[in-house]
Parts: structure tokens; C-alpha cells; sequence
């Protein structure tokens, strides 16, 4: 089961590239790898609080007020994550900004919860939001390296903010910015970046 | 039916308390250490903006309040902030400005001026401006902003211009806008700091 759920979140079902959900801080803070990092664990970290949270009372939940009470539940999690990452890591606040309240509005939370957390138990619930959430990781991941070779020339701008600033070294300079490519770094860039992972997934799945 | 609806209320009830008491806990722990995060970051962009200039007085408390106006850009009251030598005399001051003719809205800035009248540095509080082009105007992504180091007003006023505008401001290609709101704002501060003088003692 396990090793399906895995299979399932990080190619087969995966929320950036099949089921396409969660595209809207997705695409919107995308610009480098760290932003991608760091919203991609976040995220993934309000939906194993949320999935873990709801698995155990969806017996006791009436069906025609789940989805408020659900809806409920993120909010207050994710506002938990807000203050906490507010408190611990300011600098990665500041990257982050607006993006971390904006996980309240991330479908791809609600998905997992109503489709699969309502339904299952609370082990095979925690380990759905792990990999669904860790498969969207990897495609924020991936955006965010196509969108920041493209238009900074660079690889882990910015690591310092998430690892501290020991790890500034980590930053790549592949070429220097004057050659920039403005479209990457704009929400087009990102739906652009999307589209050539989408096809790239279709065309490998056509081809099983 | 009607025990459904009981049921979904008390239980919409309890999870909304259960969250409130939750959310009441974290705030009330997070609280003190968000508002250092905070004033420590606004005390570093202030030290960034006076240079090395010694002085011995704390300057988030040290702060008069400017009403709104035109030079300085602001629709309601800003603070300034004076830094003083250890005989209380005052030997700059940072006052905040705003531009509000950037490419992606108002950028906020402070700028740090000695006594005299010249630039100590200027520091982007707050902007909107592309991400990767117009953002060189932060000290993080480049060293533009330390071009303003040192300028004042007595000079020749063609300086205060980018050099497409045949100034001595770099820009980057394809982002004239930002800075050029940049250079304005600064510009206008110093002459308010020009003008009230008085208002900084």
C-alpha cells in the first residue's frame, strides 16, 4: 500500500503534473529553487497536520458539514505554520511573504482531505499527504530551477535564507544576469515551465 | 434531522474553540519572539543606512514624526529617526520616503544623511518591483543602492539621473523605471531634509 501511495504522489497522481492542483502559489513564487523549497515543505507540512488531524474524526463528521469543518481545520493549521515560521526563520518569512497564508487556499490541501483523509485510516492518510505533498515539492522544485537558470543564471539563489548563511557557498553562477530571460521570471514563464513538465509526464506515460 | 443539525453545530462549535484556544497559544508564544524579529530587522536597516557613522543614542527610540508631504511622498505620518554623538548633538538623521512611481507600485525607502547634508545610504524598506530585474534596487541582490553614498545637493543636479538619462546612475536593461523612482525619492528627501532642517535638532 505504502509503496503504491509513494508511486502514486510522486509520478502517477501527482498533484503538479496529473492532477493539477495547488497551482496558484505554485506558479506565483516559483521564481528560484529555495522559494520552491521552502513553500513545497511547508505545504507539505500543513497537509500531514491536516490529513493526521481529520483521518481520526472522519467517522464523527457529518457528511453535510465536512467540508466547513475541514476547511476550519487547514485554516487554523496553517495559521499555526504562519506565526511559527514568523518567529523561527524572519528571513524566510520575508521570502516567503504572502505565499504561506495563501496555503489555506491550496485546492491540493482540500483535495487530499476530502478525497482520501475522509475515507482512510489515519497511518495511510499521513503517508498519502507525505508523498502528495512531497510529489508537488519536486515539481515546484523543478519550475524553480528552469525559471531560475533562465532568468538570474544561477542555481540555490538565496539558500542562506532557508539554510542559514553558512550554506551562501551552495549558489551556483552559471552566467552572468545581463543575458536574462525576463519571461521566466514572470507567471507566464511559470505556466510555460508547467506546460513543457506536463507534456514531458503525458508523453513518457503514452509511451508505458 | 434535527439530531443532525444538533450534532453539526456542536461539533462546528467545538472544533472552532478547540482552534481559538489553539491559535490563542501560539500567538501568545510566538508574539514576543515576531516583534524582535521585527524591531531587530528595522534597527539593521537603519544601522545599514548611516554607514559607519558613530553614535551613541538608540535610534528606534530616538524619532520624531513628520506629517504628510509632498517631497517625502507619504499620504500619513512617517517616522524619522535621529542619530545623536554622546553630547546629544545630532549628527544624521533617517527619514523615510516613498516613490510612487515605480514599475509595480510605491517603493518605500529610508535614507540615512549626515549634518551636512550628504547621502550616508539609502536602504529599500518595502517594494514591488519584477522580481530578477527591477529588484537590483535591494542591498541583497546588488550594490547599486551605495552609488547614493556621499551624493548631496551642491552638486551639478545632472548626477541625479540614470546614465540613459545622462546622469551617472547605472541601470539594468530593460528596468529604468525602478531605479529612476529610486533616484527621485532620494533626491526629494534631501531637499526636505534641506528645507526643515530646523525639524531635526
Amino acid at each position: 500500500m505504502i509503496k503504491k501511495q509513494l508511486f502514486d504522489g510522486l509520478w502517477a497522481q501527482n498533484p503538479g503534473l496529473i492532477q493539477l492542483l495547488g497551482l496558484c502559489p505554485t506558479l506565483a513564487v516559483t521564481t528560484n529553487i529555495t522559494n520552491g523549497v521552502a513553500l513545497g515543505l511547508a505545504t507539505v507540512f500543513v497537509m500531514v497536520l491536516a490529513n493526521s488531524s481529520i483521518a481520526p474524526i472522519r467517522k464523527i463528521v457529518p457528511d453535510g458539514v465536512r467540508v466547513p469543518i475541514f476547511v476550519l481545520i487547514i485554516a487554523g493549521l496553517v495559521t499555526i505554520v504562519d506565526y511559527t515560521i514568523h518567529a523561527v526563520s524572519f528571513p524566510l518569512y520575508q521570502a516567503l511573504g504572502i505565499f504561506i497564508p495563501l496555503i489555506v487556499t491550496n485546492c491540493i490541501v482540500l483535495a487530499r482531505v476530502e478525497s482520501f483523509a475522509s475515507k482512510n485510516s489515519v497511518k495511510e492518510s499521513f503517508f498519502d499527504a507525505l508523498f502528495m505533498g512531497l510529489g508537488l515539492t519536486i515539481v515546484l522544485i523543478i519550475i524553480g530551477l528552469i525559471r531560475e537558470i533562465l532568468s538570474q543564471g544561477t542555481i540555490f539563489q538565496n539558500i542562506e535564507f532557508l539554510l542559514g548563511d553558512e550554506f551562501a557557498f551552495l549558489t551556483i553562477h552559471i552566467f552572468e544576469p545581463k543575458h536574462q530571460f525576463l519571461l521566466a521570471s514572470l507567471p507566464p514563464g511559470a505556466f510555460i515551465a508547467l506546460a513543457f513538465l506536463v507534456a514531458g509526464s503525458n508523453l513518457i506515460n503514452k509511451r508505458k | 434531522m434535527i439530531k443532525t443539525i444538533v450534532k453539526s453545530s456542536f461539533l462546528i462549535t467545538f472544533i472552532g474553540i478547540l482552534f481559538g484556544i489553539l491559535l490563542n497559544l501560539t500567538f501568545t508564544f510566538t508574539t514576543p519572539q515576531i516583534e524582535k524579529n521585527i524591531k531587530d530587522a528595522k534597527m539593521n536597516l537603519l544601522n545599514e543606512s548611516v554607514g559607519n557613522l558613530k553614535y551613541e543614542n538608540n535610534l528606534l527610540n530616538d524619532k520624531i514624526i513628520l506629517g504628510p508631504n509632498e517631497l517625502l511622498g507619504n499620504n500619513t505620518n512617517t517616522d524619522a529617526y535621529i542619530a545623536r554623538d554622546i553630547n546629544g548633538t545630532m549628527v544624521a538623521v533617517v527619514i523615510e520616503a516613498t516613490a510612487h512611481d515605480g514599475y509595480g507600485g510605491d517603493i518605500n525607502l529610508i535614507t540615512g544623511i549626515n549634518k551636512d547634508g550628504n547621502i550616508l545610504g539609502v536602504r529599500i524598506i518595502n517594494h514591488s518591483e519584477t522580481p530578477g530585474l527591477g529588484d537590483y534596487i535591494e542591498k541583497k541582490k546588488s550594490n547599486w543602492i551605495d552609488n547614493f553614498i556621499g551624493l548631496n545637493l551642491s552638486g551639478d543636479s545632472s548626477i541625479w539621473k540614470t546614465k540613459k538619462d545622462m546622469g551617472q546612475f547605472d541601470f539594468r536593461a530593460g528596468a529604468t523605471i525602478t531605479p529612476r523612482a529610486v533616484i527621485k525619492a532620494v533626491k526629494k528627501t534631501l531637499e526636505y531634509f534641506k528645507e526643515n532642517q530646523d525639524k531635526f535638532k
